[in-house]
């Protein structure tokens, strides 16, 4: 389940991955986790990570990352995203 | 029925039984005075002067029996062959001279080559308390006047003409009577000025457009006397005659006993004020102002209906009634409206100098109204004492530019004002001016905030999220879900009362899976905050 094995640093604004079963996700599969993570009463007052820029393609806005560990868990479709800095 | 026009105007009566009406030569004294029943306005004569050889001056005195003057405008016509003839108004061309019995003089320099229009009979009209421009070593006693002197200066050619005709005392007209079928008028008022028996100069009608010199009353004061007047469209100017400040006045008057007082300016229509009169003076910068008084509340009907007034005087309003109202009115670069608690709903005051409009009770009626760069726009004299504020309602007041937009004069201990701003109404917490060091609170508004044109497609099990919050530190205003269906369309929408005091810029949100989350900034106003999201599936979102 991705959302066990995809952790959202809220304050570094920060995605990583910890999961034990090494399971590869899609990008899509990542995209529709976090907008249904993001529109939580809890988290509304975090700005979105991710935008579609197509079907295929995705972006990390507003400041997030992604680690490059967590990359390596990830398929089908691209995804532009900055390294964290730390 | 037209409207009865009367006036308190009178001639003078000549020292032998002459009149100052001109249509004899019984006592007229001057420059070859001869009667002329040709060339006259009023009556059935004028009196001329005439001199074969050149003068420099042109004399016609009439010898009154002793009149007072005090308080009262001369009235008087006046002609001549070529205005190129006088002197200067400086130098004194054209002058009103007033005599006593012990020949102590006054006189006031009216006009001259350089302002009078034209070289035809024209009125002009003097106030008596008005400073003489020359005199005799003592001033004339003004309560016994024995001769009226209009005397002309400059070069005259040999057999040039001046004329003079109805020289009168007064200071008003007055219009009452008519009905509702058949309303008393301005036009009731011109028709009476023009009779030539009358020909009192106080008003005349120049393209369409009133000219005024004088005071003039609407209504009875005479016990029984009904009064029905009502007029639109109609531009009436009060000319920069010699006239002191406080003279002009257009007064609304009534008695205790008559069946119908009712006095209107312009149309109702709905309840918006249209084709009304407009009140100006000639010049924004003359020493006449006029006053509009409308105090008296016999008077059981008013209408200020889609009216103006330009540089006007003090504007004096009656008290509460559903049947006194001045709507869609616009009062540019007057003196302070003392609006009383009569109905002043979408109103403009403009560029007004000083005060505005003065509030002086929480009962007030100024609804709907703007107040646009005046340098105090509302005047509060009245406050409450420490623990009992004074709490005035401004209802869609809307302010823009000027220096104050609240001016608390009230004095210690009485001077605790709270304001509670409704409807929109929203002046400026840094435009407040404490003017004897009272006090006075914007009370905190509940204003509306609403995200609208959301959906899940899935309530009421779910709803969409709905978010603002401040720019400044992200701190939260309203977190909740669009939970209200409104509308036909299926859409949803999160609303709240926000407790505004200040205008607060703001991100909004709103969001839920299987939608593009929506985000955009905005402004809490003192009107509240509604957002409409762009609303729309997330074709890549996948559950």
């Amino acid at each position: 389940m991705i959302a066990n094995d995809f952790k959202i640093d809220f304050d570094k604004k920060k995605i990583s991955y910890v999961g034990k079963n090494k399971k590869v996700y899609s990008v899509i599969e990542l995209y529709s986790f976090l907008q249904d993570t993001f529109d939580e009463p809890e988290n509304m007052k975090y700005e979105i990570p991710i935008k579609a820029l197509s079907s295929t393609q995705y972006k990390l806005i507003n400041g997030w990352t992604i680690d490059e560990q967590a990359r390596k868990y990830l398929k089908e479709g691209i995804l532009v995203a900055p390294l964290p800095s730390t | 029925m037209a409207g009865t026009v009367t006036t308190d105007l009178a001639f003078f009566t000549g020292a032998t039984g002459g009149s100052s009406a001109a249509d004899a030569i019984t006592d007229w004294t001057g420059t070859g005075l001869v009667l002329d029943t040709v060339a006259f306005v009023q009556g059935t004569g004028s009196i001329y002067t005439y001199s074969a050889p050149s003068t420099t001056s042109r004399l016609a005195d009439f010898a009154c029996t002793s009149t007072s003057i005090e308080n009262k405008v001369i009235y008087f016509w006046f002609a001549l062959g070529k205005v190129g003839f006088l002197d200067t108004k400086a130098a004194g061309g054209l002058r009103l001279r007033v005599e006593d019995a012990s020949a102590n003089y006054g006189e006031w320099y009216v006009a001259g080559s350089d302002t009078l229009p034209h070289n035809g009979f024209i009125c002009h009209a003097v106030h008596t308390s008005i400073t003489f421009d020359a005199q005799s070593a003592t001033a004339p006693d003004k309560a016994a006047i024995t001769k009226i002197c209009v005397r002309a200066y400059g070069s005259f050619p040999g057999k040039a003409y001046t004329w003079v005709d109805a020289v009168r005392a007064g200071t008003y007209l007055q219009i009452k009577a008519g009905t509702e079928a058949s309303p008393a008028t301005l036009g009731d008022l011109y028709t009476a000025e023009q009779t030539v028996a009358n020909q009192w100069g106080v008003l005349s009608k120049i393209g369409g457009i009133y000219f005024v010199q004088g005071q003039l009353f609407i209504g009875s004061t005479t016990a029984a006397e009904d009064t029905y007047f009502k007029d639109t469209s109609q531009v009436v100017v009060f000319k920069n005659a010699l006239i002191p400040s406080g003279f002009y006045e257009i007064k609304v008057q009534g008695n205790s006993t008559a069946t119908t007082q009712k006095v209107f300016f312009g149309n109702k229509s709905g309840t918006a004020g249209i084709q009304g009169v407009s009140f100006r003076c000639e010049s924004g910068s003359q020493t006449p102002k006029f006053k509009f008084t409308a105090t008296d509340t016999y008077v059981t009907d008013l209408g200020v209906y889609g009216s103006g007034f330009v540089a006007a005087d003090t504007i004096s309003l009656p008290a509460y009634s559903t049947t006194r109202e001045v709507l869609n009115t616009s009062f540019e670069s007057c003196a302070e409206v003392l609006p009383n608690t009569c109905i002043v709903t979408n109103c403009n005051f403009i560029s007004s100098s000083a005060r505005a409009i003065r509030i002086s009770s929480a009962s007030h009626n100024v609804t709907s109204s703007n107040f646009i760069s005046c340098q105090t726009a509302v005047h509060h004299d009245v406050g409450g004492a420490t623990g009992s504020h004074l709490k005035y309602d401004y209802n869609a007041l809307k302010f823009t530019g000027g220096t104050y937009h609240i001016e608390n004069s009230a004095v210690t201990p009485n001077y605790y004002i709270d304001i509670d701003r409704l409807n929109g109404s929203n002046p400026d917490p840094a435009k407040i001016y404490n003017s004897n060091g009272g006090s006075t609170t914007l009370l905190e508004i509940g204003v509306p905030l609403e995200i609208n044109g959301v959906k899940t497609g899935t309530e009421p099990s779910n709803y969409v999220r709905c978010r603002i919050e401040k720019q400044s530190d992200n701190s939260t205003i309203m977190n909740q879900e669009a939970q209200t269906s409104y509308g036909t369309e299926g859409f949803y929408k999160a609303t709240m009362s926000y407790s505004y005091t200040a205008d607060v810029p703001v991100r909004v949100r709103a969001r839920y899976k299987g939608y593009l989350p929506f985000e955009s900034t905005g402004t809490i106003t003192s009107g509240g905050l509604t957002v409409t999201a762009v609303w729309q599936a997330d074709p890549n979102y996948t559950p």
